[in-house]
């Protein structure tokens, strides 16, 4: 299986499109942190002048960990494309390609490979967000420095601690992570059932696209479905930086998009178990 | 014996009633007049409608005549009136005008209500304070100003109420409500909870726990300064 994964691994890392993603965080993180620099502190005086009124704001200082979940919360959007421009043609490609014939010749079972693709996908989902981690987070406590989180919601703030921000920081991550292994899985079943490489990657993007905008919209019917979309429950991270942490919210989400990864995973194993490779 | 005795309260009494209400603020200011300087440690409790924010601890600064500054680490949202300006204003009575409004009962104690309304140019417009009549210190104050509005202190006195400086202070502010575009807070997905539409802006509080006063100490004027500047 080891091997298996290896093999896979080094596909992906053989295809150019791989780093697509890699470069795309790099060239929009450092685009934020650059604006940022020059701009951020009349961008956050600009939001917060409602209680600029009020108040004597003390230390309000644009800082890295501030920085930092705004990239995040700004690539969140984006991420689910990098992620799906890998994984969605992970078996697609190698039908359209004609490799998946002398793939299954292997003496391993047709369950075995989609798992190895499956963990392949997920290391590079793993490294993507890592490199943003990287990036976004500790390069700006780097270049801004650390301080108090400002999470500003439309609605309202919520000042979270310094020492405070390192734990909920790596719990967005995970959570960031378990959200895009949702893309994965969802790419893994449209890849399963498509012999085109290309059509499940636009597939994965036009659902997350539809979904986050029917998510966006504040309108009653959109309301009623929103909990049972899957991007609903992608953007849970961002509850790690409220106080009082919603445990409850944000187990019942996680759940929800382990419920997702599992059926979307065990529609591709049984499809692709079943699949007639004819060409 | 007895008479003598009934002499003596109505003479406090007549007292009482004679004290106008320049004289109950010059009382009230002579005790604080005492204190040139202090340090203390604070430690800081929010209630603001939509802002979540933590208690802190600082440490708290005075310098007479009016200089008020709380040195903390991180972020934290204070009045922004002095609250001993109050006694820069009553410090001199040439400087402003008083009208009593009549007693009301604080805790245990009796108050004299004294509106104070500044003569010329002023940040602050009105100040009503209500000065306890066995404390001498001021229990309540309502400072309105030019430039912040109505803020209420109501202040809680212990082992420094001969000086009148409190062991708690409750600072009650005018808040504008807190909106920002979606897209601006990159806030998808998040429907705001729908509440009552009032048109009366939301308060907020923010109270000052004051523990262990050091009167009349050196405090260097760059305390007061704001960091980098």
């Amino acid at each position: 299986m080891l091997e298996l994964i290896k093999i896979e691994s080094y596909k992906i890392a053989a295809k150019p499109r791989s780093y697509i993603g890699f470069a795309a965080i790099f060239a929009i993180v450092v685009l934020i942190q650059i604006a940022l620099f020059a701009d951020g502190q009349a961008y956050l005086d600009f939001l917060i002048q409602s209680l600029n009124q009020s108040f004597q704001i003390e230390g309000m200082g644009f800082n890295g960990n501030m920085v930092g979940f705004i990239i995040l919360q700004t690539l969140i959007i984006q991420m689910p494309l990098l992620v799906a421009l890998v994984s969605g043609d992970a078996i697609s490609g190698e039908i359209q390609g004609g490799t998946i014939r002398s793939l299954l010749t292997k003496p391993v079972s047709r369950s075995r490979i989609v798992w190895a693709k499956f963990i392949a996908a997920e290391l590079y989902t793993f490294l993507l967000i890592l490199w943003l981690g990287i990036l976004a987070w500790l390069g700006s406590l780097l270049f801004f420095g650390n301080g108090d989180l400002v999470v500003l919601k439309s609605d309202s703030l919520v000042i979270v601690r310094a020492a405070d921000t390192v734990w909920r920081f790596l719990a967005a991550f995970g959570v960031a992570f378990l959200s895009l292994s949702v893309v994965v899985a969802l790419s893994f079943l449209l890849s399963a059932f498509s012999e085109n490489s290309i059509a499940p990657i636009i597939i994965t993007m036009s659902i997350i696209l539809l979904f986050t905008i029917i998510g966006t919209f504040d309108i009653p019917i959109f309301n009623a479905v929103k909990p049972f979309l899957f991007t609903t429950h992608m953007i849970i991270w961002r509850n790690f930086f409220d106080r009082p942490l919603p445990l409850t919210q944000i187990a019942a989400s996680v759940g929800i998009l382990i419920v997702h990864i599992t059926a979307f995973l065990s529609v591709t194993l049984i499809y692709f178990n079943r699949k007639d490779i004819t060409q | 014996m007895k008479n003598a005795l009934y002499v003596i309260l109505l003479l406090s009494g007549i007292h009482l009633q004679a004290q106008t209400p320049n004289q109950t603020l010059h009382k009230a200011y002579q005790q604080f007049g005492k204190v040139k300087s202090f340090k203390s440690e604070v430690k800081i409790y929010f209630d603001l409608p939509s802002v979540s924010i933590e208690d802190m601890s600082g440490k708290a600064f005075y310098k007479a005549p009016s200089k008020f500054r709380i040195r903390l680490k991180g972020i934290a949202f204070l009045p922004k009136d002095n609250p001993f300006n109050v006694f820069a204003l009553i410090k001199d009575s040439t400087q402003y005008a008083s009208v009593g409004n009549g007693s009301e009962t604080i805790g245990a104690e009796t108050c004299k209500i004294i509106s104070v309304i500044p003569n010329g140019d002023s940040d602050i417009i009105m100040a009503k304070i209500w000065i306890g009549t066995t404390s001498n210190c001021p229990l309540k104050m309502q400072i309105t100003s030019r430039t912040n509005g109505v803020v209420l202190i109501e202040n809680t006195y212990g082992r420094f109420a001969k000086n009148s400086l409190p062991d708690k202070m409750r600072f009650t502010v005018d808040m504008n409500k807190f909106k920002v575009p979606k897209a601006m807070a990159v806030d998808i997905n998040n429907t705001p909870k729908k509440t009552a539409t009032s048109t009366e802006k939301p308060k907020g509080t923010i109270e000052f726990v004051f523990a262990n006063y050091t009167l009349n100490v050196v405090v260097d004027d760059s305390v007061f300064k704001e960091d980098g500047k």
